[in-house]
């Protein structure tokens, strides 16, 4: 049996934005895989998600400065621990450190790759990087198709959801359609499409934006012009016990992510998988990798990217037909139950990293 | 984006297909020409109808492109069919001549999908083919033969899907270029404009199809799901804008600073949709409360103004409610300027003709004059009841006249709605944000 192990490479950690990276890690850990984890800059404090404190005594903050300084860090630390390889786990300067520092221990590294971080590196650098990686895991098929297209080989594995957090729970009746929209507030994440799509709805609904971000002055803004206060608030971010209920409070979920103007986009956002497995209709964005989760009335409904109108109607279908609302809900729960339960995700994560480095 | 017109200018031209223009009732067709223009997008304007309206709005005259009118015709249901060729034919045969000789199979393709609606339409089992059919087949022709001579037209675009969109697409056989077209109102509602799954066809064969409203939008999906429509907002037509903005958005003095009597004031033709008649009724409800009003309507005629004077006239009303017929936008202005408080009560016909989003509503609004509509078509999409304007039942005068009452009364109420409204316009109904999506809709077939 071998006892070599990994060094991870991440770039902020902990955030709050970035569950999946803790389950992930948390995974590897209990198992006795993880020889320790760097992060590329300080994270967020006052995260209280489970697991945290257990993970963040192992996490250690490189000094800033370049990617070689960094790497030299690295190395040193791993200096005379049986480490098996370094794995960034994510394609930008994660992943440089994590190739340099492996250079310097011989031995091999890889990559996770999960949306913008690949388009943070230039598309040259990027398919060297994937080509010389003993492995690149990417989350979705969209980006999967980016290394794909640079010429790299590819590990499609899902994050995974956690079935037991997030479960069907029962919800009353209600006179309006509850809306719940999940992630932080920039312009990605499409919510100033939403707010337009809701100033056209001709219907009772409530809709609550949880989740913060640079884009909250110009969110409310919005809301008071487009006439929905009232109907519509922005919560900021909640906890992570308070997430299943605001899941369980809604009719619906709206996930309207767009092409942002620097080119930037969702991969396939947490929040599509929660609500599935809370087994609540989606409402998404017909981009990127959303579609592999969300199929178009099975589990939900999927409009273009940008377009308030088509996401209204989209609503006022959901808004007048309760059964259809309850029959996409359990589609997506039948489906995350399939594909994305997370401990089978992360034994996979495992099965996959430790193959490869130990 | 400051590129992007260049490419248009090399990539080729747009030939609208317009039943009349210019028209006094259609400014947020010229805005749209204007627009466009300005975003470097190519037009050339063929005009079904010739202009018959002396008066035209400022715009028309900063339009580069000139209209390309064709040959008149009268009426051909109201006259024999031999009489009217032997009328017009003559005019028309040069056209169907050239495109005979250019594209002799898109002839015959546009001949027999003229013929099969023709047979398709016809009012009862025994009846004849229906002869609007050839008539808009030969001006199809017409405009076909144009714009294979231009040599630079890439795409036809028609605006209202009945007859402008039936030569488009009939041309658009004959040309082998792709269609698209705009739907607005009367024409997608109104079953005997498109008999026998006309629009549906002509949806079919159209590359995309365009509205002015998430309810038309809606409506154009149910008669064909698979086809693409787009919802594109009018928006503040751009005569309109360019007076506010000189006007420096101070378009209205403050609310709370008025007094004096209750200034209601109506704008759109007197046709029954807008509901005219109903606020007549309302007014006829504030005279019996006695409270101190006066009215102004502003907008040609049409069929329903004998029945609006009628309905002034027996509530004795001649003294303070005034038809003031069609006005150009700088005296419309002045009008929104100076009135309390916009009434637009729109109804639904029972043959389904109905408004959109009333451009006029979108001016009131732009202008700060708090709002009183109904929650009929598109409205909704741009009113919420008591937060920037105020919804009342059509066909409702009791409602009506409380709710002009209520914003009458209530300065507060008033001063909030009007902020509200003006801040609606401004943020949702840019004019010149719909301009480039439509544009960029056209980028896409000519590129």
């Amino acid at each position: 049996m071998s006892v070599r192990r990994i060094a991870v490479v991440m770039s902020g950690f902990p955030r709050r934005s970035e569950t999946f990276a803790l389950g992930e890690l948390l995974a590897l850990e209990e198992r006795g895989a993880l020889a320790a984890v760097f992060a590329t800059k300080p994270g967020e404090s006052g995260l209280t998600q489970p697991g945290c404190e257990r993970l963040s005594r192992k996490v250690r903050v490189l000094p800033q400065g370049d990617a070689a300084r960094q790497a030299a860090f690295v190395a040193e630390r791993l200096a005379g621990l049986r480490v098996g390889g370094v794995h960034g786990y994510f394609a930008h300067t994660p992943a440089e450190v994590a190739a340099r520092a492996a250079g310097m221990l011989g031995v091999p590294y890889g990559f996770s790759t999960h949306a913008r971080d690949a388009r943070k590196v230039a598309p040259g650098v990027l398919a060297e990087r994937a080509r010389k990686a003993a492995c690149v895991v990417a989350c979705n098929t969209d980006v999967a198709g980016e290394i794909l297209r640079a010429g790299g080989a590819v590990h499609l594995l899902p994050h995974g959801v956690d079935l037991r957090r997030f479960r069907p729970r029962p919800l009353e009746a209600s006179g309006e359609l509850r809306l719940l929209s999940v992630g932080r507030l920039v312009e990605k994440k499409g919510f100033h499409v939403l707010l337009d799509a809701a100033a056209r709805l001709d219907f009772p609904f409530r809709l609550r934006v949880v989740g913060d971000g640079p884009e909250r002055e110009r969110l409310s803004e919005m809301v008071e012009t487009h006439g929905l206060a009232g109907r519509v608030t922005l919560e900021g971010a909640l906890t992570h016990a308070e997430l299943p209920e605001a899941y369980a409070a809604a009719d619906a979920v709206v996930v309207p992510s767009v092409q942002d103007s620097s080119g930037d986009r969702d991969g396939l956002p947490n929040v599509v998988l929660e609500a599935m497995a809370c087994a609540r209709p989606v409402v998404a964005s017909r981009i990127s990798a959303v579609g592999c989760a969300v199929a178009d009335g099975e589990t939900g409904l999927l409009v273009p990217p940008g377009d308030a109108s088509a996401l209204a109607s989209a609503l006022r279908r959901l808004a007048g037909d309760a059964a259809l609302r309850g029959r996409l809900g359990r589609g997506g729960r039948v489906r995350v139950e399939r594909d994305y339960e997370v401990g089978r995700c992360t034994d996979r994560l495992y099965e996959l990293l430790t193959g490869v480095y130990c | 984006m400051s590129t992007t017109p260049d490419t248009t200018k090399q990539g080729g031209a747009v030939a609208y297909v317009l039943k009349g223009y210019p028209r006094m009732s259609e400014l947020f067709i010229a805005s749209e020409i204007y627009r466009l223009e300005r975003l470097g997008v190519r037009l050339r304007l063929h005009v079904i109808k010739p202009a018959d309206e002396a008066r035209q709005h400022g715009i028309v005259a900063r339009i580069k492109s000139r209209p390309e009118y064709l040959p008149p015709t009268g009426s051909l249901t109201k006259t024999p069919l031999r009489r009217w060729l032997a009328a017009h034919l003559k005019d028309f045969l040069p056209g169907v001549r050239g495109v005979a000789r250019r594209r002799p199979a898109g002839l015959a393709r546009a001949a027999a999908a003229a013929f099969a609606q023709a047979v398709r339409a016809r009012r009862s089992f025994w009846s004849w083919p229906r002869k609007v059919y050839l008539k808009e087949f030969l001006q199809a022709a017409t405009v076909a033969d144009r714009v294979l001579r231009a040599g630079d037209v890439r795409h036809l675009h028609a605006h209202f899907c009945h007859g402008a969109t039936t030569v488009a697409w009939l041309a658009s056989l004959m040309t082998g270029l792709p269609f698209s077209f705009t739907a607005h109102a009367k024409d997608i509602y109104c079953e005997s404009l498109n008999p026998a799954g006309l629009l549906r066809r002509k949806m079919r064969a159209a590359r995309f199809v365009v509205t002015c409203t998430d309810a038309n939008r809606e409506h154009l999906l149910k008669v064909e799901p698979a086809a693409r429509v787009h919802c594109v907002y009018h928006g503040l037509n751009a005569e309109f804008a360019e007076l506010l903005g000189g006007a420096g958005g101070a378009s209205r003095p403050h609310v709370a600073e008025e007094r004096g009597p209750l200034r209601a004031l109506g704008v759109g033709r007197l046709v029954e949709k807008k509901g005219f008649d109903v606020m007549v009724e309302a007014c006829g409800i504030l005279r019996r409360r006695e409270v101190p009003f006066e009215a102004v309507i502003v907008g040609e005629s049409g069929e329903h103004e004998a029945e609006i004077r009628r309905r002034i006239e027996a509530l004795g009303l001649g003294d303070s409610v005034r038809l003031a017929g069609p006005m150009e936008q700088t005296k419309l202005f002045e009008e929104y300027r100076s009135a309390g408080v916009f009434c637009l009560p729109c109804r639904v016909l029972e043959n389904g003709d109905r408004d959109g989003i009333p451009n006029v509503l979108m001016e009131a609004m732009a202008c700060g004059l708090p709002v009183v509509t109904t929650p009929v078509s598109g409205i909704p999409e741009i009113i919420r009841d008591g937060v920037n304007g105020r919804l009342v039942p059509p066909d409702d005068p009791a409602a009506l006249a409380d709710a002009l009452l209520r914003i009458d009364g209530d300065r507060q109420l008033a001063q909030s709605l009007s902020t509200r409204a003006r801040a609606t316009v401004r943020e949702r109904f840019d004019g010149e944000r719909f301009a480039a999506e439509l544009a960029a809709l056209f980028r896409e077939v000519l590129s």
